[in-house]
């Protein structure tokens, strides 16, 4: 809400952008320079094999990772360490254990009140829970919840503070393929509304077909490059019943699964 | 017909299993049963051994024991003199000093292992000195805390002070230190504060382990109690157990160390009580 006044939201641009972490056998090159431009309210998925460096770029833009070389901009501004402006679902959900549901969510919210008091943002951690689906539990800690229930608290906190990017490092990876479909239709709802800019770490075709605009295949790292860069083209609001049967799904799917083939050393 | 067949397959399987387990160890005896046969065979060997003088002339039978005890018990409270005081009064003594130490080690190590464990550097740099610290018994710290307080009184709670501090400071360190990452990540997403992060993240995440090394500590403490006592003198379970030596009470002596055994057993479990209040299932 706060950034429609500026007009803009979440655009992202990536300049030269590489990261090397040191190891003991020197330094080890996660990614090679990486120039990209996502638009504002784009869902992009990212796609590689693993060590590709997909969650490297996704850590780079929350500010959890420093870069080495080059520049990532948010709406014009380089980006130094986390924000609340970025939001991320984390692989393992990452709730707080011993906080309650609830709880959870206002967290994120108490450590930005942006000038609500306790009451507000109490209303709005449970209107964000409503928006999952997840009102009953708010009592309940997150151990007594499915592993879909917990992630999609994970959802409703990075959602809580209207972040201008959400990004999300193989959110469902961790879900039974049933649980996965069910929220993957989930969250292409509540995107489809809250219209964000969407980085998605994931190594699923599938999934990268039905959520996103635009896929990234990055290449096998060290010095991970962007290998191919595909515009999906359905049509939203989407359905994923009408995207599995249409006749460029399958082309897509081969193209994709032929460019990852590809980086897949056995 | 065939759903007939497999419940009558089944049941005679679990009638067997029944079988086996009777014939390997007969019908189960409750372990309250158990005890209380255990505890009757052994007050009987006892006291027959010294009916029938197997033991030292000092040792007294069970049944002068729970003569004892019923006594001690019936007014536990009294205060005759600085030295003559009712067993309660004793315990009571001591567990105040317990308690004293205890508090004191708690407001030096808390703070001191949560800041610490957030610092592995500085962590690493004060590990010599635990490390040497730790194994010396207490009791080796008694004439410096003489020498250094020269007051027994506050030589007793210096010592434990110094035996209690060792478990809850490294406890503490450890537990500030293997906070998941995770959880630091996500307080670093949302931008919280250094002091958020400690009070939510931190402290939460640690609590557990925290409280595993505050209850070792207080084991400790217990135990190093007596010992301190004994060398100390004045009014204390330690000493009056030392005390009954003198008087070669010995009857009076396992009373003590009953009672000093299920003072301990409430310490713990009360500790134990904390740890499961505050465990999280991660």
């Amino acid at each position: 809400m706060r950034d429609e006044a500026t007009g803009t939201k979440g655009k992202l641009r990536f300049e030269g952008v590489e990261k090397a972490f040191p190891t003991k056998d020197g330094e080890y090159k996660a990614l090679a320079p990486i120039s990209l431009d996502v638009e504002e309210r784009q869902f992009v998925a990212l796609i590689g094999p693993s060590g590709s460096g997909k969650s490297t770029v996704l850590r780079l833009v929350a500010g959890l990772e420093e870069r080495t070389a080059g520049e990532i901009t948010m709406d014009g501004d380089a980006i130094f360490g986390p924000g609340p402006d970025r939001g991320m679902v984390f692989q393992d959900h990452a709730l707080l254990p011993w906080m309650t549901v609830k709880e959870n969510v206002l967290f994120a919210l108490d450590c930005n009140p942006d000038g609500r008091d306790k009451e507000e943002r109490e209303k709005a951690a449970s209107e964000y829970l409503d928006l999952v689906h997840l009102s009953r539990f708010a009592d309940q800690k997150p151990s007594q919840l499915s592993g879909g229930m917990k992630q999609r608290v994970g959802l409703a906190r990075a959602f809580a503070l209207d972040p201008r990017v959400l990004l999300m490092d193989e959110p469902f990876g961790a879900l039974d393929a049933l649980t996965r479909g069910v929220m993957q239709t989930e969250l292409l709802g509540i995107w489809e509304e809250a219209a964000k800019t969407v980085l998605l770490v994931t190594h699923d075709v599938d999934e990268a077909l039905l959520l996103a605009d635009r896929i990234i295949v990055l290449s096998q790292g060290p010095q991970a490059r962007i290998k191919a860069d595909m515009n999906v083209p359905f049509e939203r609001p989407r359905d994923q019943d009408e995207i599995l049967s249409s006749k460029e799904y399958p082309e897509l799917h081969r193209e994709l699964l032929a460019l990852l083939r590809e980086e897949i050393a056995v | 017909m065939t759903t007939s067949t497999k419940t009558e397959t089944t049941r005679s399987g679990g009638a067997k299993a029944a079988n086996s387990r009777t014939k390997s160890s007969g019908r189960p005896i409750h372990p309250a049963v158990l005890f209380a046969v255990l505890l009757a065979a052994f007050l009987a060997v006892w006291e027959a051994a010294v009916r029938v003088g197997l033991t030292s002339s000092l040792m007294p039978p069970p049944s002068l024991v729970f003569t004892e005890l019923v006594a001690a018990l019936s007014n536990p409270f009294y205060i005759a003199s600085a030295n003559d005081a009712g067993i309660g009064i004793q315990l009571g003594t001591s567990l105040l000093r317990v308690l004293i130490g205890f508090g004191l080690a708690m407001v030096v190590a808390l703070p001191l292992g949560v800041f610490l464990g957030t610092s592995p550097n500085l962590s690493k740099a004060v590990d010599p000195f635990v490390q040497v610290l730790r194994p010396v018994s207490p009791l080796a710290w008694l004439p410096i805390g003489l020498a250094l307080l020269r007051d027994s009184q506050q030589t007793a709670i210096f010592v434990i002070f110094i035996s209690a501090i060792w478990p809850m400071l490294l406890n503490t360190i450890a537990a500030t230190n293997s906070v998941p990452k995770t959880y630091l990540e996500v307080a670093r997403t949302l931008k919280a504060s250094r002091w958020t992060t400690m009070r939510r993240i931190i402290i939460p995440a640690a609590l557990p382990n925290i409280l595993t090394g505050l209850r070792v500590s207080m084991g400790v403490a217990w135990l190093v109690i007596i010992a301190a006592e004994m060398l100390i003198g004045g009014r204390g379970i330690g000493y009056f157990i030392w005390n009954q030596w003198n008087n070669l009470d010995i009857a009076n002596i396992i009373v003590a160390i009953l009672l000093v055994g299920l003072v301990g057993i409430m310490l713990d479990r009360a500790f134990a009580l904390l740890e499961r209040r505050f465990a999280y299932e991660g």
